[in-house]
């Protein structure tokens, strides 16, 4: 293989914006590098290893991103992608705690359990509404600008939020086919209807994280719907990311950037501490069913993991943010 | 002591790397692999081209140095003002701590 090629599959660890500012002038000091010494293990690590530390950089992970003018954006469609992930996890953990809660009339309900779940109920909320309302301003800012200002930028990741929207739509009314069938959700009656929102979650939540292993035991229309319900969810919060990343932001939106993705970051720490108190204060003790299995407390290990990446992201950025103003303010002072 | 940590602190995160591009950009202008070879030639280390590419978009965001516009696909970058009197700073303060050690070394230790 030419020192060129070479050179040109190493770039690929990079990023897109370090390719387009770096590139060429990369691959000129490779094909040197490479004429010099053809072979190089710590080499070829080294740049691996920086490659993917600038990746994670981009999307607002670990250290800067070359685009740090727009660090609110990426910020925001991290965290909008990892908050995605983390709330359909913590629809199905508070459905299992609602669904469990206050269960057995024979024993009566600790206050400390009632006030962790509500605190589980409130972070779950926070959560998905978060979720909600930035889904709903980005797919409508997208539309708008698609339709007024005829930009093609936003069509295909617009067209793929929505067909997916419908995917997750259809998804969710199948799965809770058993409560419609059996009338509904009985809002009369507030605590009832509580219970049945909490199962029907839970059914559609546990659908979602583990419908992809069931499709082998089901037939094949029960298989595609589990398998594309699970790809939706993700496709969904891939694209309306996309649709973040591609939106101009005005200094007010920045602005709205940085606290939302804070709130949802907050918003998961808050369910992990509100969950382990809920727990520890014997959440399932008094319940009708079993504590966690050993696969449900691994996932909840993933989700503890997921809410350390969304801090990291939104409180890193702005880290690397305050320490340049530093830099460049040390420096107007001489 | 202040002055030790502000010197050092404007280079930003791996001052050793800066300030081993800094001191090379001192002696003019000079595209990556000038600089990894001018590098090896006075100190003796071979910066990666990872390390390297990383320590240079730090110091050009920082403003110590700027790349220089060019229609060649060797782009050369050039020390800034600021990046002069960050480099000088940080090698003050260096020489601060070679002074303090070496004499603190010649009094109270022996090496045969």
């Amino acid at each position: 293989m030419t020192p060129g090629r070479r050179a040109k599959r190493l770039l690929k660890f990079y990023p897109q914006p370090w390719r387009d500012r770096y590139g060429s002038e990369f691959i000129d000091f490779m094909e040197q590098s490479i004429d010099d010494v053809p072979h190089s293990s710590k080499r070829t690590s080294n740049i691996i290893y920086k490659g993917l530390k600038s990746r994670a950089g981009e999307v607002g992970i670990m250290g800067p991103s070359l685009d740090s003018a727009n660090a609110s954006r990426t910020t925001l469609s991290t965290s909008t992608v990892l908050a995605t992930f983390f709330t359909v996890f913590a629809l199905f953990y508070w459905s299992c705690a609602m669904v469990s809660w206050n269960s057995n009339p024979r024993v009566a309900t600790s206050l400390s359990v009632s006030l962790w779940m509500g605190a589980i109920t409130v972070s779950t909320m926070i959560l998905a509404l978060t979720l909600l309302l930035i889904g709903v301003i980005f797919v409508i800012h997208a539309l708008r600008f698609t339709f007024s200002k005829r930009d093609r930028k936003f069509t295909w990741p617009l067209i793929i939020a929505l067909s997916s929207l419908v995917v997750v739509l259809n998804a969710i009314h199948q799965f809770t086919r058993l409560t419609i069938e059996r009338g509904g959700i009985q809002w009369t009656q507030l605590g009832i209807g509580l219970k049945q929102v909490a199962g029907a979650t839970q059914w559609v939540t546990q659908s979602l994280i583990w419908g992809p292993s069931w499709a082998g035991q089901s037939d094949f229309s029960q298989a595609v719907l589990h398998i594309s319900s699970t790809a939706a969810v993700i496709v969904l919060a891939l694209s309306v990311a996309k649709l973040i990343r591609l939106s101009e932001f005005s200094l007010a939106a920045n602005r709205f950037g940085r606290w939302t993705s804070r709130l949802l970051s907050l918003g998961m720490v808050l369910f992990i501490l509100s969950y382990a108190g809920w727990e520890q204060a014997g959440g399932f003790n008094n319940a009708w069913i079993g504590h966690f299995t050993q696969m449900q407390k691994s996932l909840f290990f993933l989700i503890a993991f997921i809410a350390l990446l969304g801090l990291l992201s939104s409180f890193r950025a702005n880290k690397h943010h305050n320490e340049i103003g530093t830099i460049s303010l040390g420096g107007a002072k001489k | 002591m202040g002055d030790i940590n502000f010197g050092v602190n404007r280079l930003g995160k791996n001052p050793g790397v800066s300030a081993l591009i800094l001191s090379s950009l001192a002696g003019g202008e000079k595209h990556g692999y000038a600089l990894v070879k001018d590098v090896a030639d006075f100190s003796g280390v071979e910066i990666p081209p990872g390390t390297l590419y990383e320590a240079l978009a730090r110091l050009e965001r920082s403003g110590l140095i700027e790349a220089i516009a060019t229609e060649d696909r060797r782009r050369p970058y050039r020390l800034t003002g600021f990046g002069a009197k960050a480099l000088s700073d940080h090698l003050e303060a260096q020489r601060q701590v070679v002074e303090v050690g070496q004499s603190r070394l010649s009094q109270g230790w022996s090496f045969a």
